[in-house]
C-alpha cells in the first residue's frame, strides 16, 4: 500500500514537472515562461517531498526532503522577480 | 530559435530546481540519506546564483 502511494506521489510530481517543461519549450513570452519556470517549485515539489515523506516517515530524510520543498517555495519568487525585473530592464 | 539571454536565465532556474529534485529523488531510491544535504545545499547556491546572474543581466549586459 505504501509503495503504490509512494509510486503515484513520486509520477504526479514527475509528471508536473514534465508538463511545466513543455510549457517552458511552448511558450514564446519570457513572462509566460517564468510563470512555468516557477510552478514547477510548486506542486510538483511539495508531491515528491511528499513521497519521501511516506517512504521514509519523520526521520531526517523525510524531514529534509520536506525542508528542500518549503526552501523551493519561498525562494523562487525571490528570484522570478529579480529576473522579471530585468527581463523588463533589457525590453526598455 | 536562439533565445534571449534573460530566457536563458528562466531556463538555468528551471534546470536548478528540477537537478534539485532528481538529487532528492536519487538520494532516496539508493538509500544514501546523508547525500540529502547536497540537493539542499543546491537549492540555496543557485538561489544566490540567479540572483546575481538577474541583477547582472538588468544592469550591465
Amino acid at each position: 500500500m505504501r509503495d503504490i502511494a509512494v509510486g503515484v506521489l513520486v509520477g504526479l510530481g514527475v509528471a508536473g514537472e514534465l508538463l511545466c517543461c513543455l510549457g517552458l519549450v511552448v511558450m514564446r513570452d519570457v513572462y509566460d515562461r517564468l510563470h512555468y519556470a516557477m510552478a514547477t517549485t510548486t506542486v510538483p515539489a511539495f508531491l515528491i517531498g511528499a513521497a519521501v515523506v511516506v517512504e521514509e516517515g519523520w526521520t531526517q530524510p523525510g524531514i529534509n526532503a520536506l525542508v528542500i520543498a518549503v526552501a523551493l517555495f519561498l525562494l523562487n519568487p525571490v528570484t522570478a522577480v529579480a529576473t522579471a525585473r530585468a527581463a523588463r530592464e533589457r525590453r526598455r | 530559435m536562439r533565445e534571449s539571454r534573460v530566457d536563458a536565465l528562466v531556463a538555468l532556474q528551471t534546470a536548478g530546481t528540477i537537478v534539485t529534485l532528481v538529487l532528492v529523488l536519487l538520494a532516496e531510491g539508493y538509500h544514501r540519506s546523508s547525500y540529502m544535504g547536497l540537493p539542499l545545499a543546491l537549492v540555496f547556491m543557485s538561489f544566490v546564483g540567479t540572483l546575481l546572474v538577474a541583477r547582472f543581466l538588468g544592469k550591465h549586459l
